[in-house]
């Protein structure tokens, strides 16, 4: 559905995107996960036709976008990031104007809006002003403008972005309901909701695209650590290389003179054997305690990680 | 940036060839630029004797006016607009005498508003450029011999300086404005006729020309000459053969016409609106009064070489009167049986082909006080008279169909209405607008 | 194209923006209306006391000075009619909507010219009574009034377009506008430029490049295929500057 071949960008001298290829099938839900600046919304923008690429090409529904960019951008409903819309108009003569100008059938306008306002739970704002909405409202007519014309490939850049937890929930929800036959790329710096909307997840970074997987293989290949936050007293240097060289430790670092972060495998627990070698080696030992990494964690890992074989 | 330089200069690229482009479509519509004048006073439509010239213009003109910046430049301007506008061969060029005073002190300039215009390597200054002066500067560059006009005296005629109502001063200045040199003829020999001479006007002798002058008259004919007879009732000046071999005939009578003669004049002074078809009066729509004149009468079997055509006849109410006494005025005008019933000709032209294979022209009019300063000036008599003879002079681009028209309306403003115009515009009309565009806000507060 | 046309026309009435600058432009032109009605109206009384009827060219005295006044108003009314047209879709981020709609960038852009030109001439419009109202003293020549709007128009629209290419450099309404009236003032003064400059071909082009140059015509009730055809050519130029300036946009993002 959509095939990206060998996508460059170059805005100046700042490669934002840098070779990168993908493709996306029918009925997929692909996330872009990566850190702010990693390039996702260039990406984004360059398959939703609002910018050329520098060099390579993408097809959406085998239609050039530089190329057959009107027939590309018909088949494309886009949420740019940050939601943009036209503060100064009402709910419902925005979307009636997203529905002409999308155009195909010129009757029907006033049907399709009336679905948008029921599918999206718009009906109380429909005659309201935009600048006037919340934010959750916001992102619903922002949704609702993208799918007005029912297209076959959705483009979400940031969905959930800014949203407070109870409406980020509900956007999530709108986004799984129309997944389904739909063709889908969103993209969030949020591992979770990358997790729980995406069948499969490409990781940028600095414009590559350093991993494709599918969700649950992402998730449980670096989800296989653990980290013991140890506290001691003194003497941290002597500590900190102590515990690198216990076995079953990945990695080791301290942020202030108290604290060291351990990583370790996850199917041992690692704290009474280093709650012994600290206490044998008369450092005082503050506290010792185990916590899960969490999704976000490993996305940090997973950006920083591959920073430092880079390195 | 290689690529940005690529990109900017790329934007550059564009911007010149479209500018380009645009310029060349823009000098194209410069050069076949075309007006609509949707005034109703036709302001900005210039004199069709003005356009005849412009557009019978075959070499190009510049035009330098110098003048300090204002209102009368700009006016300036505006004319020489309507003047290219009208023909490609106007070029001008506004100067200020004190920016460029070495071009100045060239063209000798001493005043604002000095105006040079030059062609065909002549140049003519006039004082201030307005429509008449360009014409008349146009005309003398144009012209390169001034045609000769000469008026006969002698023999009673009304003289070309006598600004009197009889004199044919008001004659002799339009035709002077119209290029041509008139100057007035002592005595009729035919060593005496100036071989310059283009036209020999011949206007209401009272006395009779000498047979020696009639046959120089014929000789004037016979090689080619021009000649215009204007003859007064009861005064033929011994003309009537000359003009029976033109395949003229004057009627010995007085034309009468109750119904179109002018307004608050006698029915001795019939009202033509009625022309032929030759060029001198084709399309012509103005009304021409002849105060007292006499028919003329075409020859149905004209001499050899002579064909004559029409140029104004009186209406079909009109007659011929012949009876003497009431000529005289002694008795009332009745169409008697004698009398020849209209349409009459008034004024015919017989083109005559002598020897040579050249052409002479004869102009024959049934009145003379047509032309005098009293009538030059009456309805349309001028352009008449002008086309007449600009006809038979070749300059067939000075004919003029056209009468003046009123620029100025009456302005009226009572009081009340000086009110209306004052809370109407200033004070109701926004105001109501005003409201439109509060009103929504007030209602959205409320809600 | 019709969409983002009805798209704008509903942005301009959706606040109270278009009936304010209706008032103003109507009212102020109103001002100079009666200032040339009551100048007519005492020459006319001047005349009737030396001659008989007090005629006057009401073409010159109230016409003329009317319209040169208006072309005044229309020069500060347009920018701010066209400054929000491309500016505020940059501020709001809308732009990039814009983009990612199946429509052209020229059909976008002849959609917000067109809106811009339809309320133009729409305030425009409100002015006909001040013409119409003149009809109660005298008989004003329709046909003057008919070329002056013509040209008013004609050169609405192209310092509309000159906005709009102004609007489409920037995200600041306020600088667009400045930008448009910079730059119309420039062109309307290149003929004051040409005669003190050269005299020569640069002034020359100077003049026929002068925005003010090609309107006296026009008030004179004369319309020529030159002067239309310069305010139409001056008018695409800007367009498809415009056009130019946003594919720039689309390519830097």
């Amino acid at each position: 559905m959509i095939t990206i071949d060998d996508l460059t960008k170059v805005y100046g001298s700042r490669t934002v995107v840098d070779r990168v290829s993908l493709t996306v099938n029918h009925g997929e839900v692909l996330g872009l996960l990566g850190p702010n600046g990693a390039g996702k919304s260039t990406v984004m923008r360059i398959i939703a036709s609002a910018v050329p690429p520098t060099s390579g090409r993408v097809r959406v529904m085998s239609c050039d976008t530089v190329t057959e960019s009107i027939k590309a951008r018909r088949c494309i409903g886009y949420l740019p990031e940050h939601t943009p819309l036209y503060p100064d108009m009402k709910v419902e003569s925005f979307l009636s104007f997203a529905a002409r100008i999308k155009g195909g059938r010129k009757n029907g306008v006033k049907d399709r809006v009336r679905n948008a306002v029921i599918e999206f739970g718009l009906e109380e704002v429909r005659n309201r002003s935009i600048a006037t909405l919340s934010r959750g409202y916001r992102q619903r007519v922002g949704l609702a403008q993208a799918m007005i014309n029912d297209p076959p490939v959705l483009v979400l850049d940031e969905p959930t972005q800014g949203l407070d937890p109870e409406h980020a929930y509900e956007i999530k929800q709108l986004v799984k309901d129309l997944s389904g036959s739909r063709t889908i790329v969103l993209s969030s710096h949020v591992l979770s909701e990358v997790s729980q909307l995406c069948s499969r997840v490409a990781v940028l970074k600095k414009g590559r695209v350093i991993s494709v997987d599918s969700t649950e293989e992402l998730v449980s290949r670096h989800q296989n650590h653990t980290r013991i936050t140890i506290r001691v007293g003194e003497r941290l240097d002597q500590a900190l290389k102590m515990i690198e060289a216990v076995e079953g430790v990945i990695s080791a670092s301290s942020s202030n003179s108290q604290v060291i972060k351990a990583e370790t495998v996850r199917d041992r627990d690692l704290r009474p054997v280093l709650a012994e070698r600290i206490v044998k080696s008369g450092i005082p030992l503050l506290g010792i305690a185990r916590e899960e990494m969490s999704l976000e964690e490993v996305f940090m890992k997973l950006v920083a990680g591959e920073d430092a074989t880079r390195a | 940036m290689p690529s940005r330089a690529i990109h900017a200069s790329s934007a550059a690229l564009f911007v010149l060839i479209f500018v380009i482009m645009l310029a060349v479509v823009y000098l194209t519509a410069m050069n076949h630029d075309m007006g609509w004048d949707l005034s109703r006073s036709k302001e900005n439509t210039l004199d069709p004797r003005t356009r005849n010239i412009l557009s019978a213009l075959d070499f190009d003109v510049r035009v330098t006016v110098f003048d300090k910046p204002g209102r009368d430049r700009d006016k300036a301007r505006e004319l020489l607009d309507l003047f290219s506008l009208e023909s490609p061969g106007v070029h001008y060029e506004l100067i200020h005498p004190d920016i460029r005073p070495g071009t100045a002190r060239r063209f000798g300039i001493d005043r604002y508003g000095r105006t040079v215009i030059a062609g065909k390597g002549r140049q003519v200054m006039v004082d201030s450029l307005t429509e008449e002066s360009f014409a008349n500067a146009l005309l003398t560059i144009k012209q390169e011999r001034k045609k000769n006009i000469y008026v006969t005296c002698g023999h009673g005629e009304p003289g070309i300086d006598d600004e009197e109502k009889g004199g044919l001063s008001s004659l002799a200045s339009a035709l002077r404005k119209d290029g041509y040199r008139v100057s007035g003829a002592l005595t009729i020999r035919l060593d005496a006729i100036p071989r310059d001479a283009d036209l020999l006007i011949v206007a209401g002798p009272r006395e009779r020309f000498t047979p020696e002058e009639i046959q120089a008259l014929r000789e004037f004919i016979h090689q080619g000459g021009n000649i215009l007879i204007a003859l007064e009732p009861l005064a033929d000046g011994g003309l009537t053969g000359l003009l029976d071999e033109a395949g003229i005939v004057i009627g010995d009578d007085l034309v009468v016409d109750p119904v179109n003669h002018a307004a608050g004049g006698e029915a001795t002074m019939p009202v033509v609106s009625a022309y032929g078809s030759a060029e001198a009066v084709a399309g012509y729509t103005g009304a021409t009064v002849f105060p007292t004149s006499r028919s003329l009468v075409a020859c149905d079997n004209p001499p050899a070489g002579v064909s004559i055509s029409r140029l104004a006849r009186t209406s079909e109410q009109s007659w011929a009167e012949h009876d003497s006494a009431s000529i005289a005025g002694h008795e009332a005008f009745s169409p008697g049986p004698a009398d020849q019933k209209g349409p009459l000709d008034i004024a015919l032209l017989a083109l005559v082909q002598t020897g040579g294979n050249r052409k002479a022209r004869v102009l024959a009019f049934g009145d003379a006080d047509f032309l005098t300063n009293a009538y030059f000036n009456v309805a349309g008599n001028r352009n008449f008279a002008l086309n007449c003879i600009n006809a038979v002079l070749d300059q067939g681009y000075l004919i003029s169909l056209d009468e003046g028209e009123l620029r100025d309306v009456p302005f009226v403003l009572t009081p009340g209405r000086r009110a209306l115009l004052f809370w109407v515009p200033v004070v109701v009309v926004p105001s109501l607008l005003l409201s439109f565009a509060l009103v929504p806000a007030w209602k959205r507060r409320r809600a | 194209m019709r969409s983002i046309y009805l798209k704008e026309l509903v942005q301009y009435f959706s606040s109270p923006f278009f009936f304010v600058l209706a008032c103003v432009f109507v009212g102020v032109a109103g001002v100079f209306f009666y200032n040339a009605v009551a100048y007519a109206n005492l020459l006319a009384t001047q005349m009737s006391q030396y001659q008989a009827p007090g005629g006057i060219s009401v073409s010159a005295v109230i016409l003329r000075p009317l319209f040169m006044d208006m072309s005044l108003l229309v020069i500060l009314l347009v920018p701010l009619i066209s400054m929000r047209l491309y500016a505020e879709e940059k501020a709001a981020g809308t732009m990039e909507l814009l983009f990612t709609y199946p429509v052209s960038d020229l059909k976008v852009l002849l959609g917000k010219y067109l809106a811009g030109f339809s309320v133009f001439v729409l305030i425009l419009a409100f002015s006909g009574f001040l013409t119409a109202l003149l009809a109660v003293a005298t008989t004003p020549d329709w046909g003057v009034v008919l070329a002056s709007y013509t040209g008013l128009i004609l050169m609405g629209g192209t310092v509309l377009a000159l906005g709009v290419f102004a609007s489409s450099l920037t995200g600041n309404q306020t600088i667009a506008a400045a930008v448009t009236i910079g730059g119309v003032l420039v062109f309307w003064a290149l003929g004051w430029f040409a005669d003190t400059v050269s005299s020569g071909y640069l002034g020359a082009v100077l003049r026929e490049l002068s925005l003010a140059g090609h309107l006296s015509r026009f008030f004179n009730g004369l319309i020529t295929l030159k002067d239309v055809v310069f305010y139409l050519l001056f008018a695409v130029f800007f367009l498809a500057v415009t056009l130019r300036v946003l594919d720039f946009h689309r390519c830097r993002g």
